[in-house]
């Protein structure tokens, strides 16, 4: 399991899995999570991981900032919460 | 226009009956106070119209506007406004509120005095230099509107901003992916050949779009262009450029390697032909700076034997060949 996956997982084990998830979307640099119940989120165990810089509430996303690794962990999250748990998937495994 | 939904005192969704029932989400003061679906309003009460579409749903743009302060959406526009005259047409709206998200993002992040470090810094600065001279105008004018100096480095994701556009790409991680896959390919092409690349060169740019369309072909998983394998050309090619041929084999294995990319005959045909315009061009401007001699560099090193065939480092070095505007 690669490193990304890894973040992934925990991610969402703290966003309050995947059934709390209804949309997993990103941009340069953000995760951006649409949830089911917000209040289900840890939000202090998201931003006490490491590669979290902050994360904040706009727009009705639940954000993280993780800078550059973000385009990795989203597809990894992405397969995560579409329930194709595995560590097959070609796009998480790139490099 | 008919009312189908009100999200607050402000804004409402509703659908316009003049254009085949197209959804229209409309903002402005008091317009959705007091008012349910399926009553009338009056489109010339809006200060402004959106219309959904793509990613952009009414919810999302609603709260957008909830969210998103007026004066970060109107220097968006702006921004917007700007573009489509630098770059054309496919500058449209459906970027103000991806751009206005992001420059409420940064102003926000100044403001708070994080900063981050952005992926492919180096990648687009060098693989997009219209879009970054562009963005550079836009940190000037949100200092000259906000008197907030951004860092120079937030040129970095306006400037993706605008070539998601002009790949017409609805998806940034689209663009980011295909960033990175060009970026290795230029290296692959730098380390394998030894040779210099100056990407803002016509060789260059031709390059860089044949790889996006090679790029597209892979996203749709259609084979190379629909002609026929061209079996006679593509034996010409591979004995007469040996090494241009054996550089794109090492391209197409580094492609398949990290991005997963499959090249069938035909692309690697087409890969060897833009990659020996590349080499040849490298030869010429070799040349010329060799021409020249002591008098092409005066501050730097002599560079000559760097630009002939050696390999050399893959760093892009400040080389004095011709027509370069490397920052």
């Amino acid at each position: 399991m690669s490193t990304d996956d890894e973040l992934a997982h925990r991610l969402l084990e703290h966003a309050g899995g995947q059934n709390n998830i209804r949309d997993v979307d990103m941009c340069f640099t953000r995760l951006r999570l649409v949830l089911a119940d917000p209040d289900a989120v840890d939000v202090a165990a998201i931003e006490a991981l490491p590669e979290v810089t902050m994360t904040f509430t706009q727009a009705g996303q639940f954000q993280i900032v993780l800078g550059s690794r973000v385009r990795r962990v989203h597809s990894a999250l992405r397969t995560l919460v579409a329930g194709e748990v595995g560590p097959g998937d070609p796009a998480g495994t790139a490099r | 226009v008919k009312v189908s939904k009100v999200f607050n005192n402000n804004v409402v969704l509703a659908v316009d009956q003049a254009d085949d029932g197209a959804e229209v989400v409309l903002i402005g003061r008091g317009l959705g106070f007091g008012v349910r679906p399926g009553d009338d309003v009056d489109p010339a009460r809006a200060e402004k119209t959106f219309r959904p579409g793509g990613q952009q749903t009414p919810e999302r743009i609603a709260a957008f506007l909830d969210e998103i302060p007026a004066e970060d959406i109107e220097l968006a526009d702006e921004i917007v406004r700007r573009g489509r005259g630098r770059f054309g047409d496919y500058v449209g709206q459906h970027m103000l509120f991806p751009l206005a998200d992001h420059l409420s993002f940064a102003l926000r992040r100044a403001r708070e005095g994080v900063t981050i470090t952005y992926p492919l810094q180096w990648e687009v600065a060098a693989l997009y230099p219209q879009e970054v001279a562009f963005s550079k105008e836009i940190l000037t004018l949100v200092t000259e509107r906000r008197g907030v100096r951004l860092p120079e480095l937030e040129a970095i994701p306006f400037a993706l901003h605008f070539v998601n556009a002009r790949f017409g790409q609805d998806d940034i991680s689209a663009t980011m992916e295909m960033t990175e896959a060009f970026a290795a390919v230029l290296d692959t092409v730098r380390s394998e050949l030894g040779i210099e690349i100056d990407e803002e060169s016509l060789d260059a740019t031709r390059f860089i779009t044949h790889l996006r369309y090679l790029f597209l072909r892979q996203e749709k998983g259609s084979a190379s262009t629909g002609v026929e394998q061209q079996q006679a050309l593509y034996e010409l090619v591979r004995v007469s450029q040996p090494t241009e041929f054996a550089c794109a084999e090492a391209v197409r294995a580094m492609l398949e390697e990290h991005f997963g990319w499959r090249l069938d005959q035909n692309e690697l045909l087409y890969l060897t032909l833009h990659i020996a315009r590349l080499s040849a061009a490298a030869a010429r401007s070799a040349a010329a700076s060799a021409g020249r001699g002591p008098a092409a560099g005066a501050s730097e090193p002599p560079t000559t034997q760097a630009a002939t065939r050696q390999p050399t480092s893959t760093e892009p070095t400040t080389s004095d060949a011709p027509g370069k505007e490397r920052s």
